[in-house]
């Protein structure tokens, strides 16, 4: 069940209904429920893997809560293993099992490699996180283990971000399905303009610029450097739009039930340094890995030498735990490079004024479009074929443009989609601004005003029918 | 509950007051340079070329005038089938002042061989309010009642929105790259020969469709009646795609039904050097060089058959 289609606007009017209808005591089981239902929309069966996890998980916690020494280390262990082995089984065994026999061909040794043909299940990387985050936090302490199993399982399967986030920790969701949650207008008013954004983000912006960089990137070979180039700023605006307007419709869904989740974005194409745009992107994952990866690793406490290996390790996992390909490696890669330089560089590099400011922001933008190039390429060799043919050729005739507009739509309306796409991409980013001005450390504040909600909701509902992309598309992070 | 039902409300009024003067002011806002609109607002035209890109990429406006001496004009959206031309002839008719001599229809065999649908967004766009109604009849009828409702909706309320929110911008260099809805210095160059080879149309059907086949002969009465010559082309195809049986198949039966009505069936492919990769874009238009030299063979037919299609009738500028 998709957030952008027919079916999920039933289910939501239905879930939030019947959530504020019924008994307090009854609302998280019917919660529950409904997010059962929502995972089973995908793979029903999948549901048996996931409630696996939470078995083992829920025991795991509560055991390490009772246990002592050593055995609580145990406990962890079994817990993380269990959780990774899933993870691993889905989404990692076949990429190893490929470079595994690429390696053995490359040292003469013949083996027949065997594949596991299996379909991911949506979202596998999102709630095995939070699971491992509960689990982790229990260890250290600052997480009484929930006994009660349902409220558990709906602090991992809660529906608005079961299947994309944001990756909650369990200090700020497990507390809130004990509370009363009473009907209240204006939250429900806020919520809903929140969703509201989302929608615009996804249908109006990401859909519309997904049309144009997946007719380019689908045969890139035969794709001039201008087509590349304009697919390439088109697709990190779309991966942008497609997962902040996601993070947006999570936030708000939940907001109207009277959930507060994590922030997940925080206008990262505003930022002037690499580093300030991993802590504007994806904020939930950042932090995780920053919580129970880096910080373990040594973090930024040790020598300068080390605190570069650190980063590089933890980006290059986090690039893997995007995708089982090498090209999302690279990305990884890339990015704790470009934080390693940026800190080698920081006495000169991140000085203050204006202008330089201004100049950081375009230099961060243009490096970060690079790395999106390997994110979104199919092979490392597509991703260096892409960066080479815009490189080297690119050109500004008027033919050269001509054949650059047509690829938007068919026919005369190109020009108008794609002129129309960018005034609707210039209108997200003014409203972005504006919160960027205001200093706001809370996204979406601008949103959450009385009279901004209403406006939002009034206006953004016709703008996303009329120019929103009304058949439903997945959503980019879904895959992962 | 009552702010959230009154910003619903006011959402729901505003989307439908946008919705309503989108469908009864938009196709003002229509290029005045080609499409339903710019024939309306061209004054004078003798010939009145009417048919889908296969049409529009195959005559050179321009040079058709200078080498026959009469206006012409080129109302062509993509795909269009004959049941949407019927309702563009309609309009026309009701809508000018001054009736065109001859009336070239499309005889490209796609077009006949499905039921009728819309392919090119714009002519939903440039079509004043009636036009707008006979067209959503016309498909929900043949979509079949709820489930059209969906494609209603994406067509009258999303379709066309862009063209408005960059009207100006769009409408200005769109003027600029067509004349007399023919295309104004686009240069489409030759086929390569392996592509060539291996162009196809891939049509399902076998027959043409009734409904179309009703239509084209309803736009030849209708033309008759108000002193309008009728005439059908098909312009050239590349080879490979005239071998193909079903589109022999399909021409032939156009070729039969514009015999009954007693109108001439140009068949462009006819002499023409249709296995040469330079002439043709792509499986079924031509390439500028193409273009150049099939508006001269049509032209030429023009000019031997003037009287045998009324173009000598009356005064041309």
């Amino acid at each position: 069940m998709l957030f952008n289609s027919l079916h999920f606007c039933e289910f939501f009017l239905a879930v939030t209904c019947l959530y504020y209808l019924l008994p307090r005591r009854h609302q998280w089981k019917m919660l529950l429920f409904a997010s059962c239902y929502f995972y089973m929309a995908f793979i029903p069966i999948y549901i048996l893997i996931l409630l696996t996890l939470i078995i083992v998980d829920y025991s795991m916690a509560i055991l390490i809560a009772s246990a002592q020494g050593r055995t609580r280390r145990l406990f962890l262990l079994i817990s993380i293993v269990s959780t990774c082995l899933v993870l691993f089984s889905f989404k990692y065994f076949n990429f190893f099992v490929t470079t595994g026999s690429f390696i053995g061909r490359a040292l003469g040794l013949s083996f027949t490699p065997h594949y596991l043909n299996l379909i991911l299940p949506i979202g596998l990387s999102f709630h095995t996180f939070q699971s491992l985050s509960y689990v982790i936090e229990v260890y250290r302490g600052n997480q009484e283990p929930e006994r009660n199993f349902g409220i558990y399982s709906l602090y991992v399967m809660f529906y608005p971000q079961l299947v994309a986030g944001p990756i909650e920790r369990p200090q700020n969701l497990i507390h809130q399905f004990h509370e009363v949650h009473r009907f209240d207008s204006e939250r429900v008013l806020s919520g809903l303009s929140i969703m509201a954004w989302g929608f615009f983000q996804k249908m109006v912006i990401a859909d519309r610029a997904a049309i144009y960089v997946n007719r380019v990137y689908g045969n890139w070979s035969h794709s001039s450097g201008l087509e590349l180039l304009v697919a390439t700023v088109l697709f990190s605006v779309q991966i942008y739009a497609d997962f902040a307007g996601y993070s947006s419709i999570a936030i708000g869904a939940a907001k109207v039930m009277g959930f507060n989740l994590m922030t997940n974005f925080n206008h990262p194409y505003f930022a002037s340094s690499i580093g300030e745009f991993w802590r504007r992107w994806h904020i939930s994952l950042s932090t995780w890995f920053k919580d129970y990866v880096f910080i373990p690793l040594g973090g930024s406490r040790s020598t300068a030498l080390r605190t570069s290996l650190n980063l590089l390790i933890t980006f290059t996992i986090s690039g893997l735990w995007h995708g089982a390909n090498w090209t999302f490696v690279i990305w990884g890669a890339y990015n704790g490079l470009l934080l390693v330089l940026e800190k080698f560089a920081a006495p000169w590099y991140m000085q203050s004024g204006y202008i330089w400011t201004i100049c950081r922001r375009c230099i961060t933008l243009i490096l970060m479009m690079i790395g999106w190039i390997f994110f979104r390429s199919q092979s490392v060799g597509q991703a260096i074929g892409i960066i080479h043919t815009i490189a080297t050729g690119l050109s500004l005739s008027l033919g050269s443009i001509e054949s650059a507009v047509l690829i938007a739509a068919d026919g005369s309306i190109a020009l108008s989609v794609l002129s129309s796409t960018l005034l609707l991409i210039i209108f997200m980013f003014v409203i972005e601004a504006q919160q960027e001005i205001r200093s706001s450390t809370v996204p979406n504040q601008l949103l959450l005003s009385r009279n901004w909600s209403t406006a939002c909701v009034v206006l953004l509902f016709p703008m996303i029918m009329l120019f929103g992309v009304l058949r439903s598309s997945a959503f980019i992070y879904f895959q992962f | 509950m009552i702010k959230i039902s009154k910003a619903i409300f006011m959402a729901l009024v505003l989307l439908w007051i946008i919705a309503f003067s989108k469908f009864e002011l938009e196709h003002h806002l229509a290029s005045t340079s080609s499409g339903l609109q710019g024939e309306l607002k061209t004054p004078s035209v003798a010939v009145l070329l009417l048919g889908s890109s296969h049409m529009r990429q195959s005559i050179d406006v321009a040079q058709l005038q200078s080498e026959i001496g009469r206006d012409a004009f080129v109302v062509s959206y993509n795909g269009l089938d004959s049941a949407a031309m019927e309702l563009l002839l309609n309009e026309i008719i009701a809508r000018s002042s001054e009736l065109p001599k001859l009336l070239v229809l499309d005889g490209y065999c796609e077009l006949y061989s499905h039921p009728p649908d819309i392919e090119d967004d714009r002519l939903f766009f440039d079509a004043p309010p009636s036009m707008k109604m006979a067209l959503l009849r016309s498909y929900s009828q043949e979509a079949g009642g709820w489930r059209a409702w969906p494609d209603l909706w994406e067509l009258t309320v999303n379709r066309g929105s862009d063209t408005i929110l960059a009207w100006p911008f769009v409408h200005t260099t769109l003027d600029r790259l067509s004349y007399r809805g023919g295309y104004h210095g686009k240069i489409v160059v030759g086929s390569d020969p392996e592509l060539f080879s291996s162009y196809q149309l891939s049509l399902t059907a076998t027959a043409v469709d009734p409904q179309q086949m009703t239509a084209l002969h309803r736009i030849i009465q209708t033309a008759r009646r108000h002193g309008v010559g009728v005439l059908m082309v098909d312009a050239p195809m590349p080879e490979p795609v005239e071998r193909e049986i079903v589109v022999q198949k399909l021409r032939n039966q156009l070729i039969d039904a514009a015999r009954q009505n007693g109108v001439f069936f140009y068949d462009g492919t006819s002499g023409f050097p249709n296995s040469d990769p330079s002439m043709f874009g792509d499986s079924n238009h031509l390439s500028t060089a193409g273009r150049a030299l099939y508006t001269h063979r049509f032209a030429q037919l023009l000019n031997e058959h003037e009287s045998d299609f009324g173009l000598d009738r009356g005064q041309f500028q």
